[in-house]
């Protein structure tokens, strides 16, 4: 109990600080919204570990810790793509500038 | 017809004016892309009369051409050459290249090192990841059949092809995207036979067999941006 509990109130702590900062527009609507679903399954799996077995079963997965599990990893190896792809979109703006310093006298 | 070579240096400082005036007879003017070198490049090339230019850090080779050939653009160039500051390139293979642009024939001319003039010092390795990298080439990026080398960094092109071929890929990868800007588009290409020597010292600073892998990782992100 005690475990849903602390995972619950992160899942909403984690929630509001993504729509605030949507509201600052530092996150996009698309993005706050994609968290959102993420966290409402999220506390439905927590209260309700059956509905993630159910799923489970239903995909062909044993257990549906498994499930949350490998869910996790295709996760991660998105967000990390996805920091790579940013990472080159800086290197790129930082290569316009340095460009734009080299030109200024021709 | 103003022929303008663009050449980026990384730390070339012992090479940097043997490759420069090795050159100068085959083009109108130079521009030297000396891309955060900490060696003291930049000073070696301003004792020659090209013009130098300098990235304030280092930013990679794709992003050093682009430099040279917008300030190759801004000073008027008909024809832009890009070749290499490590003198591996034979710089007699720039008539060659310009020769297709002059006559009309093509807008962009590359040179190749697997024509018939076979490249001096290539170790077995290099050939091996060159011909993979022509495999992959053909098959991921959709590059025609018929190009021979598609790495070969030893390019001409016109003023207006220059224009057209918006590459964005700062680092080595660039090759592999400027002919896949090329051969999508309209503008007429060839390839013509290159002489290029390697020795011990350009192939320890040169690109590594290991880099073929990061050439892909970067072209893959780039599909993303």
């Amino acid at each position: 109990m005690l475990f849903q509990i602390v995972l619950s109130v992160a899942f909403i702590a984690s929630l509001w600080l993504v729509w605030r900062r949507h509201k600052q527009q530092a996150v996009s609507g698309a993005v706050a919204l994609l968290w959102t679903i993420g966290v409402i399954v999220g506390l439905v799996v927590t209260w309700y570990p059956n509905t993630a077995s159910a799923i489970a079963n239903f995909v062909g997965i044993g257990r549906g810790a498994d499930l949350v599990v490998y869910l996790g990893i295709v996760l991660l190896f998105v967000l990390v793509f996805q920091l790579h792809v940013s990472h080159v979109r800086l290197e790129r703006q930082l290569t316009k500038i340095v460009r734009e310093e080299a030109l200024k006298d021709v | 017809m103003k022929v303008i070579a663009v050449m980026p240096a990384y730390q070339e400082k012992t090479r940097i004016i043997a490759a420069i005036s090795g050159i100068q007879p085959y083009v109108s003017q130079i521009v030297v892309v000396v891309d955060g070198s900490e060696d003291g490049t930049f000073d070696e090339a301003k004792k020659t009369s090209a013009m130098v230019l300098h990235h304030a850090i280092n930013r990679g080779q794709g992003a050093a051409l682009k430099t040279g050939t917008e300030a190759a653009i801004k000073l008027g160039a008909d024809v832009i050459v890009h070749i290499d500051a490590d003198g591996q390139q034979d710089p007699q293979a720039i008539s060659k290249l310009i020769e297709p642009i002059k006559e009309g024939k093509a807008d962009v001319v590359f040179g190749s090192r697997f024509l018939g003039v076979d490249p001096e010092g290539m170790p077995a390795v290099r050939r091996a990841v060159l011909i993979l990298g022509k495999l992959f080439s053909h098959f991921i990026l959709g590059i025609p059949r018929q190009m021979t080398d598609p790495q070969s960094g030893l390019r001409a092109m016109t003023a207006d092809a220059a224009r057209r071929i918006d590459f964005k890929q700062d680092r080595m990868a660039h090759c592999s995207e400027i002919l896949r800007l090329v051969t999508r588009s309209d503008l007429r290409w060839m390839e013509v036979p290159v002489r290029v020597s390697y020795t011990k010292d350009t192939l320890a600073k040169g690109n590594q067999t290991s880099d073929a892998f990061r050439i892909v990782w970067h072209l893959l992100l780039g599909m993303f941006q």
